[in-house]
């Protein structure tokens, strides 16, 4: 690869590219529970370098492998195959801020919580937030259609870009969209393009969609000795025409894992709500008295809420940790991203939790629950000794059933994190012949597959996610 | 791993490699450690140029003893002879003449009881105008401290630098000296490490900062008037490892006139100064001035006049790169305006 590493050299100047063994160790890494190295590391500085890269690399059939802030959790900025890792951090700008036209165009390496800092002062923000807020970038947020506990009012990610600079497989560099609100013209190929991990090229340029940030928010907290009841309480609060700005479930496993983290105190009881409504006072605090009379017809242990920004900072400090503070719950057991991402419709969100419980039971693992309840996405950890070979199997089966169960609730596999590597043996189960479409196009665009390939499945169903294990498992 | 530590650290702030994150850093130990990853450039750059700075910890979720996890590694290079020349030659130094300067003079051996200030090698030989200061600001809040002229250094370098072995032979060594003793120091880097690194050689001696021993004075120190706008620098290692935060912000606000302004980051979340106690200062120069160049700009953002702090490698490493702007450590700073009828 040194000739490769020279020539890319050429290209980004040689600071900014790296096939040194240390620098490929720490880039075969994600928060997945996979691990694959690159050959060669470049941090590019413009669109034109990428195009340059990209270029050189379908040339040569070499892999190219988009990767922003490396918290994937399924191993989609992970080279599944080597090559090249392009890493978008260094393309970390604000392009053009037009607040009054509704719309900013940035970079793809800029890290979501600095693009809200610097809308803030405007009275505006980019509401999609994921847990990884503070260090996960615009162009990985755009790469798997990222979301988050706003959703519920605000949508996800692919909802607010009017448009995107692409560069392609064979280094052209493309526009899509506009730097309107609405567009009729043509195929809407940034819809396409979001969600489609790096498989179809690398986003040098996004233009976004703001909002107008609310006046004011509240937060309440329901806990419920019954996990179901919580869910009850979700399908009502929805039907009686209440649209919070989040509605999340925690389940006990996941409420203690917060409080042994980060000694929060959370009521540690089977389910647990936190309901927010943003927009004019009056409105809100209207919204929350409603939501307080349909939650107490579940019978909560306990209803409170605030609009105190310390209260309400903390509360979220807890549901954002979450996912990283699985791990520290049980000696010795690992949390991993699996059967992590479900969406079902939101009715059904009782019946999913029930069925997940069962499997837990059933495979004798220990499965947190959690998730934006509000649209129907639940995050299942699921958390085993990941050294020992038969705890794989076991997680493997629990992920068979729960996936299983969404796609026949009318879901899919996945409501934000995307596929990557370690959902892709689940892409036929979802899609059937709609697989083979994806896989056209894919042809079409990247005919000598170079984008990210082994990834959704594209070009070629593996048969399990217990692979390329970043974990010595033994026997 | 999730990568939250990516917010946090200087050092990525500055290089945005992934083998300075603090998730890299985690990764190169394990590779190194368990995975035979054999010691590269890039390896040795970011393990040492790591600030040991604690903030990443302080982030992480699941708690990964970051911190801990780099100084292991740092062991391990050291063994295997992989140590930056700069900061190996610190530790010959230390070998030869018991300080990291190199500079030779007579030391006592006599044991004390009663409050003794550790100035380390730093005030001693570098910032002696810290040492004569503390001692004046003690002597006026009523404590008659000795100065442990017994010891030179704590043996922070040693164990910053990965060689265990020194460090353990230097704190039996100083264990001698600090047997029934109230130590005092005005270094953090000092103050932490006998606290948390004597554990296993003497259990965790009584020590304090000296700006917790003169806050409790803090009603016989009278100040002259002074109309200035001041910024206070939380060294990493007082303020975020050992939470000492209130008492230096009680001692500036106690001088009359005195507007105490607090910068972006402050506080147990403060913002390193790129010393690492030296050792990054040592091993990847660059890179610490850059990180401490960010804070000067944090400085500025906050219409500060002047910069205070209470660690004397925080002092020099943030004078480098002040452009102008006046950096003090704290008992110099408190010490030059005492009123003398008091």
């Amino acid at each position: 690869m040194r000739g490769h590493e020279r020539a890319l050299a050429r290209i980004v100047g040689k600071d900014n590219v790296s096939a040194d063994k240390t620098e490929l160790f720490c880039y075969s890494f994600d928060a997945s529970i996979h691990s694959s190295s690159p050959n060669v590391v470049v941090r590019p500085a413009s669109k034109k370098e990428v195009s340059r890269i990209v270029r050189y690399a379908n040339r040569r059939r070499i892999p190219v492998v988009p990767r922003g802030a490396g918290t994937a959790l399924c191993g989609h900025s992970l080279p599944w195959h080597g090559g090249i890792v392009i890493d978008t951090t260094r393309m970390n700008r604000i392009l053009e801020t037009r607040v009054e036209d509704l719309y900013v165009v940035v970079g793809p390496g800029i890290v979501y919580s600095a693009l809200n800092s610097a809308l803030k002062p405007l009275g505006f923000f980019f509401p999609p937030e994921p847990g990884s807020a503070d260090v996960c970038t615009i162009g990985g947020m755009v790469a798997v259609n990222a979301s988050g506990t706003k959703a519920v009012k605000y949508g996800a990610t692919r909802d607010y870009v009017l448009g995107l600079e692409v560069v392609l497989p064979n280094g052209e560099i493309v526009r899509t969209g506009s730097r309107t609100v609405k567009n009729s013209s043509g195929y809407q190929l940034c819809r396409l393009f979001v969600g489609s991990e790096g498989t179809l090229g690398v986003i040098t340029e996004v233009t976004l969609r703001v909002a107008p940030l609310p006046d004011y928010t509240a937060t309440a907290l329901a806990s419920y000795e019954d996990l179901e009841a919580a869910g009850r309480t979700v399908t009502k609060l929805i039907k009686n025409r209440l649209v919070p700005a989040a509605l999340e479930i925690m389940d006990k496993t996941c409420i203690q894992a917060v409080n042994k983290s980060l000694s929060l105190n959370l009521p540690e009881v089977d389910g647990l709500l936190i309901i927010e409504f943003d927009g004019h006072r009056s409105t809100v605090e209207q919204d929350m008295k409603k939501a307080e009379q349909i939650c107490r017809t579940e019978n909560p242990t306990t209803f409170t809420w605030s609009d105190d920004p310390a209260k309400r900072e903390r509360l979220w400090a807890g549901r954002k940790a979450v996912l990283p503070s699985m791990s520290r719950l049980k000696g010795g057991q690992v949390s991993t991203s699996l059967a992590d991402d479900m969406i079902v419709p939101i009715s059904k969100i009782p019946q999913l939790i029930r069925s997940i419980a069962k499997t837990a039971k059933k495979q004798n693992l220990t499965i947190g629950t959690y998730g934006h309840c509000g649209d129907g996405n639940l995050h299942a950890k699921v958390l085993f000794n990941v050294r020992e070979k038969g705890a794989w199997v076991k997680a493997w089966r629990a992920c068979n059933e729960i996936y299983g169960t969404s796609i026949a609730l009318g879901g899919s596999l996945s409501g934000e994190h995307g596929i990557g590597f370690t959902r892709a043996p689940f892409m036929e189960m979802e899609h059937g012949t709609e697989l083979n479409l994806m896989r056209t196009i894919k042809a079409a665009i990247d005919p000598c597959n170079i984008m990210n390939p082994g990834k959704l499945s594209l070009d070629h169903a593996p048969k399990t996610f217990v692979t390329k294990l970043r974990y010595p498992v033994g026997r | 791993m999730c990568g939250f530590c990516r917010e946090v650290c200087p050092a990525l702030e500055e290089r945005g490699w992934e083998s300075y994150a603090p998730r890299g850093l985690v990764s190169i130990g394990y590779g190194l450690l368990r995975r035979g990853l054999r010691p590269t450039k890039v390896m040795i750059d970011s393990v040492f140029g790591c600030t040991t700075c604690g903030r990443c910890v302080a982030k992480c979720p699941p708690q990964i003893k970051i911190r801990d996890i780099v100084l292991a590694t740092r062991a391990a290079l050291f063994q295997d002879k992989s140590a930056p020349k700069s900061v190996t030659n610190l530790l010959s130094n230390l070998a030869k003449t018991g300080n990291i300067y190199g500079r030779t003079r007579n030391k006592l051996a006599q044991k004390h009881s009663g409050a003794v200030y550790f100035p380390g090698c730093n005030i001693r030989y570098r910032h002696p105008e810290i040492l004569e200061s503390s001692v004046k600001l003690l002597n006026h809040v009523g404590v008659n401290a000795v100065v442990m002229e017994e010891a030179d250094c704590c043996g922070a370098p040693a164990l910053l630098a990965g060689n265990l072995g020194q460090f353990h032979s230097i704190a039996r060594a100083n264990s001698r000296w600090i047997d029934s003793t109230q130590l005092i120091f005005s270094c953090p880097i000092g103050l932490q490490t006998v606290i948390e690194g004597y554990r296993e050689t003497k259990g965790s001696p009584s020590a304090s900062h000296l700006t917790e021993i003169l806050s409790k004075g803090i009603g016989s120190i009278h100040f002259h008037e002074t109309r200035e706008t001041v910024t206070y620098h939380d060294p990493c290692y007082l303020a975020r490892l050992l939470k000492v935060v209130d008492p230096p912000r009680n001692l500036l606000s106690s001088v009359p006139g005195l507007k105490l302004v607090e910068m972006a980051d402050s506080k147990e979340n403060t913002r390193c100064c790129g010393s690492g106690a030296g050792i990054t200062e040592q091993s990847t120069r660059t890179l610490s001035q850059e990180i401490a160049a960010t804070r000067i700009k944090q400085a500025r953002e906050v219409g500060a006049e002047r910069v205070v702090t209470s660690c004397p490698y925080c002092l020099d490493q943030l004078r480098k790169v002040s452009g102008g702007l006046p950096v003090d450590e704290i008992s110099v700073f408190l010490a030059s305006r005492l009123q003398s009828s008091h």
